[in-house]
């Protein structure tokens, strides 16, 4: 019993685990809507790229991973 | 449609991705936190990343012999001589028309505005001169993105 209870909290979801997909979702698309408002300065379109390359990573890690 | 590049990646990536998003949203039963967890952690930054991917429409730079176009990483050049317009597209897009009649699309940032509005003002066409121009450029480029400066400056 208490090692089932040890399995079940550490597959429990916490605040935290929250917190990167937010960041990636929250700043992929605040990104997104600057651009096509035309408000991102050229460099900022690099910092867009780059952004949307570190999401295509978490993206794939958080599929194969799952929840 | 064949080939792996330009609108080819849109009908054979792109569109499926956000449709794969769009299905895995309404797929996911939400009764209890797990359900929550899948969307907010997995389906939601997937929406996110397929609908930047979908309207990255491309960027435009300018070099003493015509434009520049990327619609990912790697830069082309579009010869003066090529364009037969630039105008503006639906809602927040613009097109650079080539004369074979295709479009190069892009978002005018208030960057891209000043460039076109300094190139109405020249004539010139694609020369040695302007290669060599683009090369220093593109080394420009690269050396203060390595530097974490600005990416490019215009004249």
């Amino acid at each position: 019993m208490a090692g089932t209870q040890r399995v079940s909290s550490a597959l429990a979801i916490r605040a935290e685990d929250f917190y990167l997909p937010i960041f990636v979702t929250g700043s992929i698309t605040y990104l997104t809507v600057l651009r096509m408002l035309g408000r991102l300065q050229r460099s900022e379109h690099d910092l867009s790229l780059a952004l949307i390359g570190l999401g295509v990573v978490y993206v794939a890690t958080a599929v194969l991973q799952g929840v | 449609m064949s080939g792996w590049s330009g609108p080819a990646i849109t009908a054979k990536v792109l569109l499926p991705l956000i449709l794969i998003s769009v299905v895995g949203i309404g797929s996911v039963p939400v009764h209890d936190a797990w359900g929550v967890a899948w969307i907010v952690r997995v389906v939601l930054p997937t929406f996110a990343v397929a609908i930047w991917l979908f309207i990255n429409v491309g960027e435009l730079r300018a070099y003493e012999g015509g434009l520049l176009y990327r619609r990912w990483v790697a830069w082309q050049k579009v010869p003066r001589n090529q364009i037969s317009n630039v105008k503006r597209a639906f809602l927040c897009f613009a097109a650079v028309v080539l004369t074979d009649g295709s479009k190069l699309f892009f978002f005018p940032d208030p960057g891209t505005k000043r460039m076109l509005r300094s190139l109405e003002s020249l004539g010139t066409r694609s020369s040695p001169e302007a290669d060599a121009g683009l090369a220093r450029a593109m080394i420009r480029c690269f050396s203060e993105w390595l530097l974490g400066l600005r990416y490019i400056k215009f004249r």
